[in-house]
């Protein structure tokens, strides 16, 4: 490469780094990078000192985690390393007071715990610390009708450093540039102290932790939580003591008093709940675990805070991630009895809500089809899980809003992908066609009616909506409640008879159109609160289902030995 | 579950995060886009790790995820960020992961080349990417312009990688 070249070069990468370039430049760096390995070798060594600096600048500590890691052999199970963790270099900026860590590295049959890091705080919380926005480590991501102490603003995007945080109703979302997340519901008091410490004064708040950010410490009156790579929810009371509820994974809970004797701590797994009191003497209750006792459920519609004024509040909680769907033969014998054990899986996808919610609303979905039947299969994560009220027995429209799966597929094989067909409801309406009218567009709803145990199927066919049958005959479905209560599988099999499909099913090789909802209600299992849409054409700009050409592609894929 | 394969999975994650995190930026240059990308696949890794052969390199498969959730923002930001053409970032993809194993030489000759950095030109760099100051905030702070802190951030940068370019040779020809 040229000396002009390199310069010419550098400056563009340089441009890129900064978030200066314009098009045309990106647009001229596209070119000399393309199909020259040369000129791509340069870019890479080159990009990779911006890419190491933004690590080993990283808020985490997570080079200091590695480089003490011990060798991989050298780990056997429940072997403990401890570590003296010190950074590599004095960096400016940081508080007075001071830290020891300690790394513990465990391996034990359930859980890696890769880190225990026990720190001492050496200052008392401050009072009222005025914003550093210099030092700033996380941000607001989210409120939910947040109101804050003194009539402060805060918007969503404000930059927070160190500082105590007075929130007096509502919740709010903060995330951490280390990609820890606390969710914090008023009333409450949170001390923000930097990335890998904060203290709660009083309130409840639930922190999701990143496995970058293992060793996370919340910090109360009464105890210390170190987070080993979890989710957990903190309540300090007023005069109760500190709650400690670990949703996933585990963290090590330390009463004050546990600390000042060297004590390891009670080890707390996901499922299990402490209260630690410092009045009279130092206690610790195990409580029993309660899902709801920290709040994290979506919100009603109406009380929807949405990012982007032009969104609804019926708009998806989720960014879709995927495209296509593969839709596996089903092996012979499968039981429709809510366990998807005997399935063939390798279809199988995921998709989350988007922060705060995605711990408890998520699904992990499946299809499956033979020459009578496609199977549908799915784990959803839900906190009233199995709850409907909404009746098979009364004539309604939809019957969704007690919780439910939803799909819009198309069985139509010589129509294959994208699907066409659009309905009312979308944002370029015209007048109904004939193809609109297609008996092969299908649109399922899966719920289960509590009132009766009763797992139920509306269906409906076209963009139309006619046609529609409740609790049809042919059609086997069960669900199961999840042993933690957190969720349900739901497992059907619907003959493609019901999906205008006896006479030609979709069959190996073909690509077809499919879209899968999860909706959600509220403890009541009346109403609707929420939803998840994944499997989606990214081509098509508007998400609503009403338009078939926003379906995903359903792969119908052969046997594997084919 | 498999308790021996999830230690080595833990493990291995730990010890390639920097890379990951490396592969990410050298297609997503942003920061705070590429800390995004690369939290979500450090989660979908997790969610993932019954899938992981240990019997196969981990790094290639890690970065499968990554380059996922890569294009997923990549569409996302198609009309609202300039990015270098679809073509050239799988090329670049392609490239990346035929470097890997000179990527822990690499890093221990930053760390080296960070030692020996002059106190002032370490400070800008710690107050860029650790504190996360804008480049108006560090100029306003040190009453100057912001091009020339842009200047001294691009002569810091370049220093390094000469630095680097130098020193792995020098280990190349011992």
């Amino acid at each position: 490469m040229s000396t002009t070249k390199q310069r010419q070069f550098r400056e563009l990468t340089d441009a890129l780094v900064e978030g200066t370039a314009t098009s045309k430049d990106v647009e001229r760096l596209s070119g000399l990078l393309r199909d020259d390995p040369e000129a791509q070798d340069a870019y890479l060594d080159f990009i990779d000192v911006h890419a190491l600096l933004s690590w080993e600048f990283r808020g985490s500590d997570s080079a200091e985690q590695v480089s003490n890691l011990p060798k991989e052999d050298s780990l056997a199970e429940d072997e403990r390393v401890v570590a003296t963790v010190t950074r590599r270099w004095p960096r400016s900026g940081e508080r007075s007071y001071r830290r020891t860590w300690e790394s513990v590295v465990r391996v034990g049959l359930a859980m890696i715990v890769v880190a225990a890091i026990v720190i001492f705080f050496k200052g008392k919380p401050t009072d009222e610390s005025q914003p550093d926005l210099a030092g700033s480590f996380c941000q607001l991501s989210k409120t939910v009708g947040g109101q804050w102490g003194s009539d402060r603003t805060v918007r969503v995007g404000e930059r927070f450093g160190p500082q105590r945080l007075k929130l007096k109703t509502g919740i709010v979302e903060v995330t951490f540039d280390n990609g820890v997340r606390a969710v914090l519901a008023g009333p409450a008091e949170l001390e923000l102290v930097d990335s890998m410490n904060a203290w709660l004064h009083r309130g409840r708040v639930v922190f999701r932790v990143p496995p970058s950010a293992i060793g996370f410490t919340l910090e109360t009156t009464e105890a210390n939580v170190v987070d080993l790579g979890t989710e957990f929810g903190v309540h300090a009371g007023e005069s109760v003591g500190t709650d400690v509820q670990v949703y996933e994974g585990e963290v090590v809970a330390h009463a004050k008093d546990d600390l000042q004797n060297d004590s390891m701590g009670k080890r707390l797994h996901g499922g299990q709940a402490l209260r630690i009191s410092t009045a009279g003497g130092c206690t610790t209750e195990e409580l029993p675990f309660w899902p709801e006792r920290f709040v994290r459920y979506m919100p009603a519609p109406e009380d929807r805070e949405l990012a982007d004024p032009n969104d609804s509040p019926r708009s998806p909680h989720n960014s879709p991630q995927h495209e296509e769907l593969q839709i596996t033969p089903a092996p012979t014998d499968v039981a429709i009895d809510g366990d998807l054990s005997d399935w063939n899986l390798k279809g199988q996808f995921s998709s989350r809500c988007d922060p705060p919610y995605d711990a408890f609303y998520h699904v992990n979905g499946a299809m499956m089809y033979d020459k009578e039947y496609l199977y549908i299969g799915a784990d959803v994560g839900d906190p009233f899980p199995m709850r409907s009220l909404i009746s098979p027995h009364e004539r309604r429209k939809l019957y969704g809003n007690g919780g439910c799966l939803a799909f819009r597929l198309s069985t139509d094989r010589g129509m294959g992908w994208p699907a066409r067909g659009q309905g009312p409801g979308t944002t370029k309406p015209r007048k109904m066609l004939q193809e609109d009218r297609n008996d092969r567009l299908v649109f399922l709803v899966l719920w289960y009616y509590a009132a009766e145990e009763l797992p139920s199927l509306h269906v409906t066919y076209g963009m139309d909506w006619h046609g529609a049958k409740v609790n049809p005959s042919g059609y086997q479905g069960a669900f199961r409640q999840h042993a933690d209560g957190k969720g349900y599988t739901a497992e059907y099999a619907i003959p493609w008879a019901l999906l205008s499909a006896a006479d030609d099913p979709p069959r190996a090789g073909d690509t077809l159109a499919c879209t899968w909802l999860v909706h959600w209600s509220g403890p009541e299992g009346l109403n609707w609160k929420g939803q998840l849409v994944d499997v989606v054409n990214p081509e098509e700009k508007d998400w609503n289902f009403q338009n078939a050409a926003k379906w995903g592609r359903a792969i119908y894929r052969p046997p594997d030995n084919e | 579950m498999d308790a021996k394969k999830h230690q080595q999975f833990a493990q291995r994650l730990v010890r390639n995060q920097n890379k990951v995190f490396r592969y990410v930026v050298s297609m997503v240059v942003n920061r705070a886009d590429a800390e995004e990308i690369f939290q979500q696949t450090c989660l979908t890794l997790w969610e993932n790790w019954e899938q992981y052969d240990p019997a196969l390199d981990f790094l290639p498969w890690a970065c499968g995820f990554a380059y996922n959730h890569i294009r997923n923002h990549r569409r996302k930001m198609e009309n609202r960020q300039v990015l270098l053409d679809r073509d050239v970032v799988e090329q670049l993809q392609q490239r990346a992961l035929g470097r890997q194993p000179s990527l822990d030489d690499r890093r221990a000759a930053l760390l080296a080349c960070l030692e020996e950095l002059p106190e002032e030109q370490r400070t800008s760099i710690e107050s860029y990417y650790e504190r996360r100051q804008t480049v108006e905030q560090i100029a306003e702070q040190r009453s100057a312009t912001p091009n020339a802190i842009y200047k001294m951030l691009r002569r810091i940068r370049t220093a390094l990688f000469q630095c680097i370019t130098r020193r792995l040779a020098a280990e190349a020809m011992s």
